[in-house]
């Protein structure tokens, strides 16, 4: 994401029109990174908003050094978790049992194709539990270490580790589930 | 599927994902704008200190940073202060073995101890001060200092004057030399009664070189004259309290049970520079011996430590629940407390005059008055302040701790002694909650000590 140091300027001197301009070319880059941490596109569009009132609200101390995507997007994650944590105040352990793993095991027939669809990849991830999906969010896809995200969710490293090791394992056998599915449709 | 499979499949399952801007989400974001605009939050102003590259707060690399220097200095200040405590231990040795062989081969020259003087318990005996033609004045000719009449006073048999300067150049057995036959077997017994009697006093020239140990015995024989004033000028008393000083130095202690006990202390810590709590501090208190063997006894002893390096900050770092990335940091200082020591030490005599001891030593700390200073330190790096006057306790130490201690001590003159040691620390860290900030479980000490 390229933005124009006009605009960055332009959003410093709190310009409504640069503001406009920075928010149009962040939009869907900030809702990618949302939409992973909430289940609903209706939850990540308020989350986009919050984020972008602080990335103009901090953009006078931006370091141009630092590609602004880069920037917007660690703003950005930090407001998803923060608002995760606002709604899920025990982020503890969750175990799973084993009604969930075989409601995953036997997978939902949703006409997925074998190349699976980017949706359908991330609606799998959305159907992980709340604090699973967020450390796989964080791990597998912002690349986070597992010590930062232990901190970012007042958790320990070991259930950092151990959530992601789940969330790989259930989106293996979703994948899996999925694939089987697809055949039998076909040979039916 | 590996693991790296799945999480670029779904890393770039993720990148494809495409939204549409709409200016419905414009106009929301805007009115979001306008809400917040001339609001004080903590994210409006932002502090200076703000780092954007470093995604987490300006305070979240701190604790790593805290916890590297804390791990380098917990072993730099071991090393430092156990080189300091072997430093201390070898000196004291050297020291009273110097002055062990001092009263050992010292011969009977010109500062014998004269009884009756604060200095000695032998006869007294009758000094000729040195005259203008002494050694120190013209060292080519016969020294005038001399004891007349020998070692009469402690053996009935004279022995005849050994010059000063002789003295100072001969060693016990050139000295034997010149004495005639007939009194070499009373002298060589002198030698060593006088010796063991003067070993309480050996070291006195070592550590007290510049105090006029001499001096009332050359005043009260000294003729008047203008060696008199020499002698004077060159030793001269001082101020009364010299002579007081030294009489409170050389005095026998009447009990020898009690003692007063006077030195430093210092726990060790692993916190870094600035936030310091490992410093000197003064301690002072009494013993008792509960039981006194030749070979060893036993001491009880009550002591205050002022706990200090309260002068400087302890400091730790947590996040706020429920507020982002937000830290918090929590300096308490205070100025200073008071650690109350009840120690019990078995001493194991290894020599007359030195003892090694080992104990338990239990420590309580007084409640004193803290300052709490809190930051909340947010995601945009605004700092927000509290600061509140409390009572408490030097942070990271226990109210109540027990130690094992062990040390050496050693006795320089009748009343007077040193000593040194360690302790170690069992109950430790509980007060902390972060493991950076835990204090090393050991305390130097070292000091004197007087026998009441």
């Amino acid at each position: 994401m390229h933005v124009d140091e006009q605009v960055i300027n332009g959003c410093i001197e709190q310009d409504r029109k640069a503001q406009f301009q920075l928010y149009r070319l962040s939009f869907a880059f900030m809702m990618r990174i949302c939409y992973r941490y909430v289940n609903q596109r209706a939850d990540a569009e308020p989350m986009v908003n919050t984020a972008f009132c602080k990335v103009l609200m901090s953009i006078e101390w931006y370091d141009s050094s630092i590609p602004f995507g880069a920037w917007i997007k660690r703003i950005t994650i930090n407001t998803a978790i923060d608002e995760f944590r606002k709604t899920n105040r025990r982020v503890v352990l969750e175990s799973f049992n084993s009604e969930y793993e075989e409601e995953i095991l036997m997978g939902s027939a949703d006409g997925l194709t074998e190349e699976h669809s980017a949706e359908a990849l991330m609606n799998m991830v959305k159907e992980l539990p709340d604090i699973t999906r967020e450390i796989f969010n964080l791990a597998a896809i912002d690349g986070y270490q597992h010590k930062e995200i232990a901190e970012m969710l007042k958790i320990g490293e070991s259930a950092s580790k151990w959530h992601l090791a789940k969330a790989r394992k259930l989106l293996q056998l979703k994948l899996k589930a999925s694939n089987q599915n697809e055949a039998i449709t076909r040979n039916l | 599927m590996k693991e790296e499979d799945i999480d670029k499949l779904f890393r770039e399952a993720a990148e494809k994902q495409e939204f549409l801007f709409s200016t419905g989400a414009w106009e929301r974001a805007e009115a979001a704008l306008d809400s917040t605009a001339g609001i004080d939050t903590p994210f409006v102003k932002a502090s200076e200190s703000y780092n954007p590259p470093n995604p987490t707060p300006t305070s979240a690399g701190f604790e790593q940073v805290l916890q590297q220097q804390s791990r380098s200095r917990r072993r730099v200040l071991f090393l430092r202060w156990g080189s300091v405590a072997a430093v201390f231990m070898a000196l004291l040795s050297a020291v009273n073995y110097l002055s062990w062989e001092n009263a050992s081969t010292r011969g009977p020259e010109k500062n014998i101890p004269q009884q009756g003087t604060p200095y000695g318990t032998s006869a007294p005996k009758t000094i000729h001060p040195a005259s203008k033609n002494s050694p120190e004045l013209n060292p080519t000719e016969e020294p005038a200092v001399s004891v007349e009449g020998g070692l009469a006073g402690e053996t009935g048999a004279a022995l005849p004057s050994v010059g000063a300067s002789e003295v100072g150049a001969m060693n016990a057995n050139q000295q034997t030399d010149r004495v005639p036959a007939s009194v070499l077997a009373d002298r060589d017994e002198t030698v060593q009664e006088i010796a063991l009697e003067r070993r309480p006093y050996a070291v006195l020239p070592v550590l007290f070189a510049d105090l006029p140990v001499r001096h009332p015995t050359l005043i009260e024989s000294e003729p008047p004259g203008d060696a008199a004033e020499f002698v004077s000028s060159e030793q001269n008393p001082g101020p009364a309290d010299h002579a007081l000083f030294m009489d409170l130095l050389a005095r026998k202690p009447v009990s020898n049970r009690s003692v007063i006990v006077a030195g430093r202390s210092m726990r060790l810590t692993d916190v870094p520079e600035g936030f310091d709590i490992s410093k000197y501090s003064p301690e002072i208190g009494v013993a008792y011996r509960l039981m006194d063997k030749p070979k060893w006894s036993l001491n009880a002893e009550l002591s205050g430590y002022w706990v200090a390096g309260t002068l400087g900050k302890v400091t730790f770092a947590r996040k706020v629940a429920g507020f982002g990335d937000a830290t918090e940091y929590r300096y308490i200082s205070a100025n200073e407390a008071m650690q109350l020591e009840f120690p019990v030490y078995f001493n194991w005599k290894v020599s007359p005059r030195q003892s090694f001891y080992a104990g338990v030593n239990q420590t309580y700390m007084l409640p004193t008055s803290i300052t709490v200073e809190e930051e909340t330190v947010d995601w945009f790096g605004t700092v927000q302040r509290s600061e509140k006057v409390q009572t408490g306790y030097i942070y990271g130490l226990r109210r109540y701790n027990v130690a094992l201690s062990a040390g050496i001590s050693a006795d320089l003159l009748p009343s007077v002694g040193v000593h040194g040691g360690v302790s170690y620390y069992f109950l430790d860290r509980d007060l902390l909650d972060a493991e950076a900030l835990a204090p090393i479980p050991w305390q130097l000490r070292f000091g004197i000590h007087y026998r009441i």
